[in-house]
């Protein structure tokens, strides 16, 4: 874990010898490949979908179809290896992202969508008041925004990497950055003016709804 | 822990210092997430996925979304197969055998010179597969205990091979198909 977030580990020679030992079936290369990049995969899981056993379920996913594309020798070294395995990953959390929508829409519950984001997020774990704001902003930005905040700030990757996950030009990808950023500034600073998250709307709805009846 | 990407050869996130103060919360954000998951995280992980395991074992049990994933490298990148892998593929065993079967019937009464009785030997029919059956066994009657029994049993795999085929047919009426674009391009890189 301690080189966990090793930044540019992606094509290093250490990463590259990691990846055709774990091809030929070497256990320890391929623990050690799960070492790096696993907390990588699952962070960038667990902001996206709801609990740790579903982030967890993802990251397994994620490895599984990567491991089974180095045992079938699928997969070629060309230096892009953090960019296809957040890829994979990416694709996973779409699906469920699909999946989650569907269910909710079935379930014809109207309270489901109607709950605050913050509802749907990963328990609170150890976050500060100040990241659970953050949390209630980015569950306020486009997919497309969100996607690629999350893809360099959760799952850590560059924007050369970004550029080549999401087949775009990195001035392209340097702009979307930016207004992606600007957004969530806008989200957290209208939140942080009129001190409301979502839950705090509502917890001040029924507040003033109390006080109407009271007066 | 700092999960973003430090390199000093990379640019910067924004350019200015706007957004140092939200880079710093996501990086907070990526932190909490990432400590979220217990020590035996990579254990776990590494326990259901070994690539050797997944070469020689192909029928490694996973759960989940992991069985999901499983079906579609046996799928072969799939995504409509491996969702609905084991149905789908039993539906079509189910029809390849009877198709088979009806196959072999006509081919074997092709070489053959029937005199009597004389038969359709057209395999489109249940009711042909039925006497195709007959001739078979070279039994001139349809009253066999043998033939008749198999005769019932190809009928009934025929019929349950076409309901197969009929509610799979409707059910990926409102498939998802951008699903099956995302799996192909995992493997583009």
């Amino acid at each position: 874990m301690a080189r966990a977030n090793s930044p540019n580990a992606d094509g290093s020679e250490e990463v590259v010898g990691l990846l055709a030992q774990a091809a030929r079936g070497d256990e320890r290369a391929w623990r050690e490949l799960i070492g790096l990049y696993a907390r990588r995969v699952f962070a960038l899981a667990r902001s996206r979908v709801r609990g740790d056993e579903l982030a967890e379920e993802i990251t397994q996913s994620v490895f599984a179809t990567v491991a089974g594309k180095l045992g079938k020798g699928e997969y070629t070294e060309e230096g892009k290896f953090e960019s296809w395995l957040f890829r994979v990953a990416m694709n996973r959390i779409r699906d469920e992202a699909r999946r989650a929508k569907r269910q909710a829409r079935t379930s014809q519950d109207d309270a489901f969508e109607s709950l605050p984001a913050r509802h749907v997020s990963p328990s609170d774990d150890e976050a500060t008041p100040e990241v659970l704001r953050l949390r209630d902003a980015l569950a306020g930005l486009s997919d497309a925004d969100r996607e690629i905040i999350e893809l360099r700030h959760h799952g850590g990757l560059s924007f050369k990497q970004l550029a080549e996950l999401l087949d775009e030009p990195m001035g392209t990808l340097l702009a979307r950055h930016h207004r992606a950023l600007r957004k969530l500034k806008e989200l957290l600073e209208g939140s942080g003016d009129e001190s409301t998250t979502a839950r705090d709307r509502a917890a001040r709805g029924t507040t003033e709804r109390i006080g109407d009846r009271e007066s | 822990m700092n999960t973003s990407n430090n390199n000093p050869n990379e640019m910067s996130d924004t350019g200015t210092a706007e957004f140092d103060a939200i880079v710093e919360l996501l990086r907070a954000d990526a932190a909490a997430h990432a400590a979220a998951a217990d020590a035996g995280l990579e254990q776990r992980i590494a326990a259901t996925t070994l690539p050797t395991r997944v070469r020689h074992q192909p029928a490694l049990r996973l759960v989940g979304a992991e069985e999901s994933a499983a079906h579609r490298q046996v799928a072969g990148g799939s995504t409509r197969g491996a969702t609905r892998g084991s149905s789908w593929a039993g539906g079509l065993r189910v029809a390849a055998g009877v198709a088979l079967l009806a196959t072999v019937s006509a081919a074997f009464l092709a070489s053959r010179p029937v005199s009597a009785p004389t038969t359709t030997t057209s395999v489109a029919s249940t009711a042909s597969v039925v006497e195709d059956w007959d001739l078979l066994l070279g039994s001139d009657t349809t009253t066999s205990p043998l033939s008749s029994g198999l005769a019932s049993a190809s009928a009934t795999l025929l019929k349950e091979s076409e309901s197969i085929g009929t509610r799979w047919s409707s059910e990926d009426s409102g498939s998802d198909w951008t699903m099956l674009e995302d799996s192909q391009n995992e493997g583009s890189l």
